[in-house]
């Protein structure tokens, strides 16, 4: 499993979010369940009723993750939207964005 | 990309593909779209789906050899005891002129299922010589007087409509005078179609037949709240009044092969531009 999805994953579990974050990051469906499958075999997480939670050992996975990539304060629970990254500029270059990318609420 | 689904839908639509037999690993693609089709539905509309998918049937091709073997030998053997023929055609309707023909491709496939197979070494056929022809024309004009059997075969008998007309048209183009000679064959059936064959004197023998999805499963008043449910996943997708709750009001949750005939509820097979414009994405094709 790649950890940048696995990261991604758990710091949804933890905020009670939705798959949007990782269908925007390129995920189908299908691969999404399967790190579902996984997390909860690995025993990151579980299903009470009507939620799926992250166990203890999940928690302390996300905590481990989050050291090993240099994650803290928000970075530890907010993961960065790759697909807004833009390249850095120099100061005399000036940024407009292509309108027909920005997501309708930004319009 | 805006989505309802939430990670526990994803979780129960998985537990319900493992348990239909539907390995995620081999059915990536039905899976997706599924999940696709979910996007544009409440966690009310949602539960319906999950509930109602746990009873569909989806018969592959793998299958499809055993499920032909177990609707045959359905048949009762003291009606074929005393026939030394019998006569298989696909079940689709006959008209008078030939090119008006609509073609039933998978009646023809299962009759082509009949041909490939070793019928004659089972005791129900031995000693009987099986003909496969492709039209009433070609039953001899004497049939009702010599020992023979007609047999008609397709995958699917929804509400019976298709089957009353192939049924009625053999037997004016051959000249049949008795429903007696006929026996309807078939995967799979709504126990709708089999009635309404049946009250006309026609013997269906089918191994699997459902019931309707929502009138036969629950009792008022869930059957009402379902219902209300489902007439508002269709508004939503806007379905044509003719195939509300399946063609004729079926209510099947049923796909053969890669073909979900249209007497399955709607939201299975029907891709439709929604009152948002948007293009809704059925999880099985149409037939």
């Amino acid at each position: 499993m790649q950890e940048q999805y696995l990261i991604l994953l758990l710091q949804i579990l933890k905020n009670n979010g939705g798959v949007y974050s990782l269908r925007k990051a390129g995920l189908e469906y299908s691969q999404i369940a399967s790190l579902i499958h996984s997390i909860e075999k690995e025993g990151y997480a579980e299903n009470k009723g009507d939620q799926l939670v992250l166990t203890g050992s999940g928690l302390e996975k996300l905590a481990a993750l989050n050291k090993k990539f240099g994650r803290k304060n928000t970075e530890g629970w907010i993961s960065l939207q790759e697909e807004y990254r833009v390249r850095k500029l120099s100061k005399d270059e000036i940024y407009i964005p292509d309108k027909r990318k920005m997501p309708n609420e930004s319009r | 990309m805006k989505t309802n689904i939430s990670l526990v839908a994803l979780e129960k639509l998985t537990e319900i593909f493992n348990k239909n037999g539907w390995s995620i690993e081999d059915h990536r693609e039905e899976y997706d779209r599924f999940c696709q089709a979910l996007e544009h539905f409440s966690p009310e509309q949602q539960g319906l789906i999950f509930e109602l998918t746990r009873e569909f049937l989806w018969v592959t091709l793998n299958k499809y050899e055993s499920y032909l073997y177990a609707s045959l030998f359905m048949i009762e053997k003291k009606l074929l005891v005393d026939c030394n023929k019998i006569y298989i055609l696909p079940l689709q309707s006959y008209p008078e002129k030939r090119e008006n023909e609509t073609r039933n491709e998978s009646a023809i496939f299962t009759r082509y299922l009949i041909k490939i197979s070793h019928l004659s070494n089972n005791d129900l056929f031995r000693g009987k010589k099986i003909c496969l022809i492709d039209s009433p024309l070609a039953i001899p004009k004497d049939i009702n007087f010599i020992p023979a059997m007609l047999i008609l075969v397709d995958d699917f008998i929804g509400s019976g409509e298709t089957g009353e007309t192939a049924v009625k048209d053999m037997c004016r183009l051959a000249g049949i005078t008795d429903y007696n000679k006929i026996l309807v064959v078939s995967l799979v059936a709504q126990e709708m179609g089999v009635q309404r064959l049946s009250r006309l004197g026609i013997r269906v023998f089918s191994r699997i037949i459902r019931k309707r999805g929502i009138s036969d499963s629950y009792l008022n008043p869930e059957r009402e709240t379902k219902s209300r449910i489902m007439e508002s996943i269709e508004s939503l997708i806007k379905v044509k009044k003719k195939y509300n709750f399946g063609y004729n009001r079926t209510e099947a949750l049923v796909a053969m092969m890669s073909r979900t005939p249209n007497n399955t509820f709607p939201v299975y097979w029907c891709e439709n531009s929604m009152e948002n414009g948007k293009k809704f994405i059925a999880p099985f094709s149409a037939g």
